[in-house]
């Protein structure tokens, strides 16, 4: 039997849920999810960015080593990381060069760190986006870290975890079809396939709304403070989301609230691809620090 | 678009042209703007020229001009994002965010002060003027827009394209490509405020030919409102929805508030 197309009268039958969570609890629309629970750690800290933006990086390095402890349920951030890699692993920390929101710096030396205090090798490290297929250390890796900053995208909805990953495709638009439906692929790739061992997605300073040809817009910018930590790129993709859309219905209102275009990425990584977890009831979501304007 | 080019300034105030202009087409724009390039492929996309201006403070001004073959598609790609407030530039423009954008004949221009500051903002806005002087050429809006009716109509509100991705993005009707929608088809979105949060939507499609038309009506009745009777149906919001055909013409009006406000809206076409 032909699965039935979603249209926007399955949002409408929804109405029991509230705005915002129209669009994170995409999979409750459809029949069939994943069973496990994924679980996803939300830190902020209020004094991580000063007035200029600029990141305190000791602040930044102890909400990662918070956020990784509590992903891995230990008690020291070196055991966290222990947990997670192994001495002898080849680590590419998949980073994001964008040049209007990158992958903050201080952020990718508070991953190498950890990386190098789990006792790998320098020259076994290596931090890289838009080279990945041709950097010895990508080639031959045994473990990859994701780490990229969130933020609205034109084409996929949201660029979050999965996205940052089509630079491992050799024709990255064969990734564009039906706005990027099948990101989950990606995770398939023979440099990805079970190599992923954590998602850092840098909600510092996330981008809600994208305009113009390079996606920017400044005003659509906002000091939120925070990382999503976690294993699963689908959980923490989907909180994204929901944060995404809390912000714009905070900003916008209910109207212009929703991510547009719909971010099929999520749901079809879950339902169709069985990457992760999309329902956001099936997703334990960890908060800890800073409260205040929270949102989600 | 080379000799318009070459009468555009290599400087705007402290911002001098800094580096090797750059030419892009069809297969080499994801190499500058990535996913952004989709948006200019879902119309008739043809080139790209692009030069930086450098300036104070590591500061930078960047000056796209996208041939996009036709005006429609011009106006098209710029009604795309339009949201901010008109600039008077070219023959439709909005400057908001160090952003400007405007189209003129077949070119859609932006310009981004992508610092920010009173003073680079400024630079944009005489940049815009200078580039828009150097393209001499006008054209004409889409036809499909003769057919909008005008009373309560949010002019900044109108969308034109082709593709289903547009749509998505505009208006979210269904995961699939209900209406049969692609570089043949010429779609116009508007919106009606009704209030202050709410606004009836229409939706104008024009097919190749009627048979395809009828097609697609089937299609989204089928899909979306197999309930409707003579294309008018209740959604679960409360809303209307009606579809009617008209030849090549499809005319959907979306969250109209009551019955009678559906089917007005949708006798205003003008055919």
């Amino acid at each position: 039997m032909k699965k039935k197309s979603l249209t926007r009268r399955d949002f409408m039958r929804q109405s029991a849920l509230a705005v915002v969570g129209v669009a994170a609890g995409l999979s409750s629309l459809t029949l069939v999810s994943q069973e496990q629970r994924s679980r996803v750690i939300l830190i902020r800290q209020q004094g991580v960015l000063d007035e200029n933006l600029k990141i305190d990086e000791k602040i930044l390095q102890e909400m990662l080593d918070q956020a990784v402890m509590a992903l891995c349920k230990q008690d020291d951030p070196d055991k966290a990381f222990q947990s997670i890699i192994r001495p002898d692993d080849v680590v590419g920390i998949k980073t994001n060069v964008w040049n209007y929101l990158p992958t903050p710096p201080e952020l990718e030396r508070a991953v190498k760190r950890r990386v190098l205090a789990a006792g790998v090798k320098e020259e076994n490290i290596d931090i890289n986006d838009r080279e990945v297929l041709d950097r010895p250390v990508f080639q031959k890796a045994t473990a990859l870290i994701n780490v990229r900053p969130l933020r609205t995208h034109y084409l996929a909805g949201i660029s979050g975890c999965m996205k940052n990953y089509v630079t491992f495709a050799k024709n990255i638009p064969d990734y564009h079809p039906n706005t990027c439906e099948d990101l989950a692929l990606l995770f398939g790739l023979p440099q990805v396939k079970g190599k992923t061992r954590l998602h850092v997605l840098s909600v510092l300073t996330p981008q809600f709304h994208a305009k113009g040809p390079h996606h920017f817009d400044r005003r659509y910018v906002w000091n939120y403070n925070g990382l999503l930590v976690g294993t699963d790129p689908v959980a923490v993709d989907a909180v994204a989301l929901k944060l995404v859309t809390a912000k714009r219905l905070e900003v916008f209102g209910p109207r212009e609230s929703r991510v547009m275009p719909y971010p099929r990425s999520i749901e079809a990584a879950d339902i169709k691809h069985k990457l992760g977890t999309s329902d956001i009831n099936k997703i334990d979501l960890v908060k800890l620090g800073w409260q205040e304007g929270i949102l989600i | 678009m080379q000799a318009e080019e070459l009468s555009i300034p290599m400087q705007i105030r402290e911002w001098q042209a800094d580096g090797k202009d750059q030419v892009f087409d069809s297969e080499t724009l994801f190499k500058y703007i990535d996913g952004g390039a989709e948006l200019y492929l879902a119309y008739g996309f043809r080139q790209a020229f692009s030069r930086k201006y450098a300036g104070p403070g590591n500061s930078a001004i960047v000056l796209d001009i996208y041939d996009m073959g036709t005006a429609a598609d011009a106006f098209g790609v710029f009604t795309s994002e339009r949201e901010d407030e008109d600039a008077h530039i070219g023959q439709g423009s909005e400057f908001g965010g160090g952003l400007l954008r405007f189209w003129k004949g077949c070119k859609f221009v932006t310009i981004l002060n992508d610092a920010g500051g009173e003073s680079a903002d400024q630079a944009v806005i005489e940049l815009g003027r200078t580039v828009d002087q150097a393209l001499p050429a006008t054209g004409p809006e889409p036809d499909l827009l003769k057919c909008l009716p005008q009373q309560g109509l949010d002019k900044k509100k109108i969308r034109f394209f082709h593709q289903p991705l547009l749509l998505d993005k505009h208006y979210f009707v269904a995961q699939e490509n209900v209406l049969g929608l692609g570089a043949e088809t010429d779609c116009v979105l508007a919106e009606y405020p009704i209030n202050k949060d709410d606004s009836l939507v229409l939706l104008l499609v024009r097919y190749e030919n009627p048979t395809r038309a009828k097609a697609a009506y089937e299609h989204f009745i089928e899909i979306y409102m197999p309930e409707a009777k003579a294309g008018l149906a209740r959604m679960e919001n409360n809303q209307w929805t009606m579809a009617a055909l008209d030849r090549n013409l499809l005319t959907i009006v979306f969250e109209a508030p009551d019955e009678q406000r559906a089917i007005d809206m949708q006798k205003a076409v003008k055919k």
